[in-house]
């Protein structure tokens, strides 16, 4: 089986403040990868560095078989990247922020307008196509983004707290989506503070401190750390466990 | 209409009336004809999901949107601490100069900016991180930071927009500390959010549904008003079984009015004074009627008339979430989404351990 990620003690420093630690994973293709930790932990940096944006200070990477230091031009063009900042055009209408990404990826003519109605239908967002962005509430402008990012079907999909501020039923919606494109065979990195949706990826990584404190399957993790419990107990265990 | 509210005797005008106010947005109208008042002490929060018209009810209440009609008063501009979904933040300032510089902004004595600004970096966490710039801040710690910075001046009026999105569940609860705090200190607070289960815990909710305002009362009071009961259909075997055949099965009951997926089984809305028996195989097990309810039955039609929420209990006295309970909801449990009925915690792992999406 193929890593669709792949690192060896990743670590980035600002000044004397380490924010990603030494992570070690592997993530075969194909897979839902959550990624859970309280504020600050270093799920975003991560992702940061997983997509070349920024260095690491030390260890290695790859992502579909590309070196995040030296060949991050290719991560990005394979990626989507949903961020965890308000990354859409405020000025633009979610049409033209579909047009634009979508060109942005190398989509045209009536494969891009197809995909777009698609994704404008599946978001709800066709009341509001000719609205601007900047104006949609939090959970709408969570769907554009993430329209956008799925926009160009890429292999890979980092998606940042894709579902803050997401009214539940549509919460149900984005994963509904997400096991599709895993189904097709999508590796999926997505970071939540929800631990429900934290139960149903296929791996979930703990990142405390920077440090990945944990890193296995839920039935894993709940073995390991809870015996039967749920994986609140695992994430409350590991939380409250003094950093080594 | 009663607006004003008796507090030891004295009636107390609201902190923020929006009477009748509507928001056009072309030929979008975001908000219908809402009308709220939240008063001193007290902590409302509007609920609805994407769409619903919160935000821009969020922007009418903190005077940042005029209304197309109606009226918002007293005006709030330069008494209120708003939080925006867009942070305001200067993100090349330090954490500690954003906190101080708003502070200031807002004409805090010097003296107390300094001992306030502690307090609160101490209460978010960010005490570590205070010569951070607040660019380089982690999501949720901006968010805890915007949230210092519209509270540090201590507003008469607090309008926060999705104040807990973002936060992580340990922070969450934390969070609901303060806006119970800030209530408690005698300030108005307006709160949007996209879960049901955060209005439990405030003093009043507002129902927003598609702009229009469904009903606003206490928890208590919209609870009390719900005409059905309420039980959760779940596999007798404890496996989880295909949704589908769950829910087809919940519609086979007699007297059933609707049913959707929650956490292992299916939740049931059925004819009052019935007691039906679950079809072999399933187990039919009685649950108090939550925020949701009241919400699917409203939206869906049922229970809406015009007089839904403009009657809204103006007293506070029943609805007054019992602090007890809510130390007790919110203590340890850092997941949000637990609910709390038949004096057990009912949530994506709760007796039954699923999740609200979908298993594999
Ligand atoms: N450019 C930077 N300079 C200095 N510190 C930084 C920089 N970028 C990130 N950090 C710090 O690194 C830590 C990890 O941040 P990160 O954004 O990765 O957290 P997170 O796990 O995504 O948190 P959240 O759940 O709030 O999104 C934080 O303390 C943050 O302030
Ligand atoms: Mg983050």
């Amino acid at each position: 089986m193929t890593a669709a990620i792949e690192t060896q003690g990743l670590t980035r420093r600002f000044g004397d403040f380490t924010a990603v630690d030494g992570v070690t994973m592997e993530v075969p293709a194909g897979t839902i990868l959550g990624l859970l930790g309280p504020n600050g932990a270093g799920k975003t940096t991560l992702i940061r560095l997983l997509l070349g944006l920024l260095a690491p200070t030390a260890g290695r990477g790859r992502v579909l078989g590309y070196d995040v230091v030296r060949e991050g031009e290719a991560i990005r063009e394979r990626c989507g990247y949903m961020s965890q900042r308000f990354t859409l055009y405020h000025d633009l209408t979610p049409d033209e922020n579909l047009d634009f990404y979508g060109r942005l990826y190398g989509l045209r003519g009536r494969a891009l307008a197809s995909r777009k109605e698609e994704l404008l239908a599946w978001a709800g967002l066709r009341p509001y196509r000719h609205a601007r962005a900047g104006a949609l509430g939090g959970g709408l402008r969570q769907r554009l983004a993430f329209a956008c990012a799925v926009l160009h079907c890429p292999p890979l999909l980092f998606l940042d707290e894709p579902t803050s501020g997401v009214d539940p039923a549509s919460r149900r919606q984005f994963w509904d989506l997400i096991y599709d494109l895993a189904d097709g065979g999508t590796t999926v990195l997505v970071t939540t503070h929800f631990l429900d949706e934290a139960e149903h990826c296929d791996l979930l990584g703990i990142m405390l401190g920077g440090r990945l404190a944990a890193f296995g399957t839920p039935a894993e993790l709940r073995a390991a750390y809870a015996g039967e419990e749920g994986l609140d107990r695992v994430f409350l265990r590991l939380a409250q466990e003094p950093a080594t | 209409m009663r607006r004003l509210m008796l507090e030891r005797g004295r009636a107390v005008a609201p902190a923020i009336h929006l009477v009748r106010v509507s928001k056009r947005f072309g030929a979008t109208v975001a908000v219908s004809e809402i009308d709220l008042a939240v008063h001193p002490g007290e902590l409302v929060a509007a609920v609805g999901p994407d769409g619903a018209g919160k935000t821009t009810l969020a922007r009418l209440a903190a005077g940042v949107l005029a209304p197309s009609a109606g009226r918002v008063e007293p005006d709030p501009r330069g008494r209120v601490g708003y939080l925006s979904g867009r942070f305001s933040l200067y993100p090349d300032l330090t954490v500690w100069e954003n906190l101080t510089f708003l502070a200031r902004l807002n004409g805090m004595a010097p003296g107390a900016v300094e001992a306030e600004a502690g307090r609160l970096l101490q209460w978010t966490g960010l005490l570590p991180f205070r010569g951070r710039l607040a660019g380089q801040l982690s999501g949720g710690m901006r968010q805890k930071l915007a949230l210092a910075c519209a509270v540090i001046h201590r507003p008469p009026l607090l309008v926060l927009d999705e104040p807990t999105t973002g936060v992580d569940p340990v922070a969450r609860a934390e969070l609901w500390e303060l806006l119970r705090h800030q209530a408690a200190e005698g300030r108005a607070v307006l709160i949007t959010t996209p879960y049901l289960d955060e209005g439990e815990s405030c003093h009043r909710v507002a129902l927003l549904y598609r702009g229009r305002l469904l009903a606003a009362g206490s928890p208590a009071a919209l609870k009390a008003r719900f005409p059905f009961q309420t039980a959760v259909l779940i596999p007798a075997d404890g496996q989880w079984r295909r949704r589908a055949l769950a829910l087809a099965a919940a519609h086979q009951l007699p007297g059933v009015r609707w049913a959707y997926p929650l956490g292992a089984g299916v939740r049931v809305a059925l004819e009052p004074g019935l007691s039906p028996v679950p079809p072999p195989g399933y187990r039919l097990v009685p649950s108090a009627p939550n925020l949701e309810d009241v919400y699917v039955w409203l939206s869906e039609g049922d229970g809406r008339s015009d007089a839904a929420g403009r009657g809204e209990g103006t007293s506070r006295g029943g609805g007054r979430p019992d602090r007890q309970q809510l130390d007790r909801r919110w203590h340890g449990r850092w997941w949000h989404s637990w609910r709390w009925h038949g004096r057990r915690w009912h949530g994506p792992y709760g007796p039954d351990g699923q999740g609200e999406v979908p298993a594999r």
